[in-house]
């Protein structure tokens, strides 16, 4: 099925906020656009908003402002649109009594649609659970219930794929099947939205990417561009403040920012040789120095910053929270 | 869509032992009617002092003992797992994500707990009808005089009904005019439950615990027979959620008065639009978090 006018726009949010409880706000005038086609993925720390995002993007939390377009049709909570969209929102759930195939059957009756027209083969076949799905669900282990919640978004066969942490509990051979998928129906047309808190997921599967902070989007673009631009370096020194100075006077050195223990220096026409000789000839010692892309180091500063995890994260018990100091440890353990 | 919901809920355990739960009063009761000493039940009043005398009267003796709080807790059971069960579970959003209308949902939840509280209340009367038809047999069903009936507002507080004592006057109807009166009289105890129901379907979208919506509308219920039972506040008393419920005993009752139960269906039905329109004006417009 191919969208409709409105040209390549699949997913278009603007203006779009959400503030809970007259003052908590989740999601701050949030613009974004996501074309056919394309795996975007969705990255922030957890707390950033991209939950509360994919939520409204489904019509399960009512936006307080702002306006959300799916395939050119504005979305509000149980849109005909959502025939053409499948999804998985957070934790895969099920009724536990019932078998997983039953579950999709039930499940997929309570969109109005004849069984016939669900995509049960294909799903099955991506999920590969095998006999297991014939198991009540009550049995069913963590990456299981995953790999049926992702079976379950995949029955309406989608032109659009919304998918929070799709690879939480599944083993590092399943999160290479699911890229394959994600690849597989990108090429043929269908727009993949996933969710993460991991920076190497995305960057491995996403052909384009937003990172989310505090309600809204810090940078984005496709991740090509991001990795492949202008480099950055992070350095550890013995005087930070003595090494801002000299890098500041430095030709070549974009920005410096503090972040954690270090100094992350924007390259635009110089190298990390250079900065980190102009440091020792200043008398500044060095301990480290590491090479990063923007994408990177938008992320890893932003998992720094005492801020990330704001007062807004008050009033969002439901979500489960991580902290930062553990995903970013896993994020550059894994880049 | 109603029909998925119906099949949903067949596919539980809970509807059993619900149905199963309230099968077992019946059947316990004719039981007891039959093998217990009848000199201890002297002291017996109303209706269900004559319970032994037809099958007909044990069908009724088996609503008598139900409907003050049994019945009440089997119908709130399936009103409270309507929508807080499928929170609980966390698969309320993804029925949510179904390009399906809310209100249409939410219709598919009301009619299928609705038939389930309605089924509950049939289980009450066929159960107690065979039990008592195989316990007492087929005969003209025994009523009594409006003397020997406490009026419908204190029949459920201890103390201050009058005494049947079984000298008292008492007349028989022909059985098949009891079973009609008898299938009445299930239908409006049926109805008579719609403000409680409602009120708990109300709280079952408020909540993912499905034992919290039960509470509430056991509580409300139960406020309401304490606050029926307090004579001073006078006619407060007549708007009180519970306060007709009994009305239904009329049917039985020589010179029994039948606007009551007029009544009984208009108050249950206001109290039912009242609870659901803020159920439907809530749940089109909440945050879908769990």
């Amino acid at each position: 099925m191919d969208s409709p006018a409105g040209g390549d726009k699949v997913i278009s949010l603007s203006g779009l906020t959400k503030v809970f409880n007259e003052h908590v706000v989740a999601v701050d005038h949030l613009d974004l656009t996501i074309s056919r086609g394309q795996i975007f993925g969705l990255l922030g720390p957890n707390g950033a908003g991209k939950t509360t995002t994919i939520r409204m993007l489904l019509g399960l939390v009512i936006p307080t402002s702002g306006s959300i377009e799916v395939f050119g049709q504005r979305l509000r909570p149980g849109a005909d649109v959502l025939a053409r969209v499948g999804a998985m929102v957070e934790d895969p759930s099920f009724v536990p009594h019932l078998s997983g195939i039953e579950n999709l059957r039930q499940w997929w009756r309570y969109g109005g649609q004849p069984l016939r027209e669900a995509h049960v083969e294909e799903a099955l076949a991506v999920a590969g659970l095998g006999d297991d799905v014939f198991r009540k669900v009550r049995t069913y282990s963590h990456g299981m219930r995953q790999r049926l919640g992702i079976a379950q978004a995949l029955l309406c066969n989608p032109d659009l794929l919304v998918l929070d942490e799709p690879t939480n509990g599944l083993d590092p051979a399943q999160i290479r099947e699911l890229r394959q998928v994600f690849w597989r129906l990108s090429e043929r047309g269908t727009t993949v939205m996933i969710s993460s808190h991991l920076l190497a997921e995305v960057e491995q599967s996403c052909t384009h990417v937003g990172v989310m902070n505090r309600g809204k989007i810090v940078t984005a673009g496709a991740v090509d561009t991001l990795v492949g631009g202008s480099e950055v370096a992070y350095v550890e020194v013995d005087d930070a403040e003595r090494a801002r100075a000299v890098l500041a006077a430095t030709a070549g050195v974009a920005s410096v920012n503090p972040e954690g223990d270090g100094l992350s220096v924007a390259l635009d026409g110089t190298d990390r040789p250079t900065v980190v000789a102009s440091l020792v000839h200043a008398g500044v010692a060095v301990r480290t120095v590491t090479a990063r892309h923007r994408l990177e180091d938008a992320f890893l500063q932003l998992l720094s910053s005492p801020t990330a995890q704001g007062p807004d994260d008050r009033g969002r018990g439901a979500y489960p929270q991580q902290t930062p100091g553990a995903a970013a440890g896993t994020t550059v353990a894994a880049s | 869509m109603i029909a998925v919901e119906l099949k949903r809920q067949f596919r539980r355990v809970r509807t059993y032992l619900g149905l199963g739960l309230i099968a077992l009063v019946p059947i316990a009761i004719t039981l007891a009617f039959k093998f217990g000493n009848p000199r201890h039940g002297r002291r017996d009043q109303g209706l269900i002092a004559v319970a032994r005398s037809s099958g007909l009267n044990m069908a009724i003796g088996s609503l008598l003992t139900t409907t003050g709080f049994l019945l009440v807790v089997v119908v709130t059971l399936f009103a409270a797992d309507a929508v807080a069960g499928e929170a609980s579970w966390g698969t309320l959003r993804y029925l949510l994500i179904r390009p399906v209308r809310r209100a249409r949902l939410l219709t598919a939840k009301l009619v299928a707990s609705a038939a389930l509280a309605l089924l509950t209340t049939v289980v009450v009367v066929v159960v107690g009808l065979i039990a008592g038809l195989a316990a007492f047999g087929w005969h003209p069903a025994t009523i009594i005089s409006s003397r020997a009936l406490s009026t419908p507002s204190t029949s459920t507080s201890p103390g201050v009904a009058v005494p049947i004592v079984p000298s008292l006057p008492v007349s028989s109807m022909p059985p098949t005019t009891a079973l009609w009166h008898l299938l009445v009289a299930m239908v409006f105890i049926a109805w008579s439950m719609a403000g409680v129901f409602a009120f708990t379907f109300l709280v079952s979208t408020l909540t993912t615990k499905s034992f919290g919506a039960i509470a509430a509308g056991v509580g409300l219920m139960i406020v309401s027979f304490i606050f029926d039972g307090i004579s001073v506040i006078g006619a407060v008393r007549d708007y009180l959620p519970t306060h007709y419920w009994s009305a239904w005993e009329n049917l039985f009752v020589t010179g029994g008065s039948l606007g009551s139960m007029w009544l009984g269906v208009l108050s249950a039905a206001a109290y039912a639009a009242v609870f659901l329109a803020v159920a439907w004006w809530h749940f089109t417009r909440k945050d879908i978090l769990t």
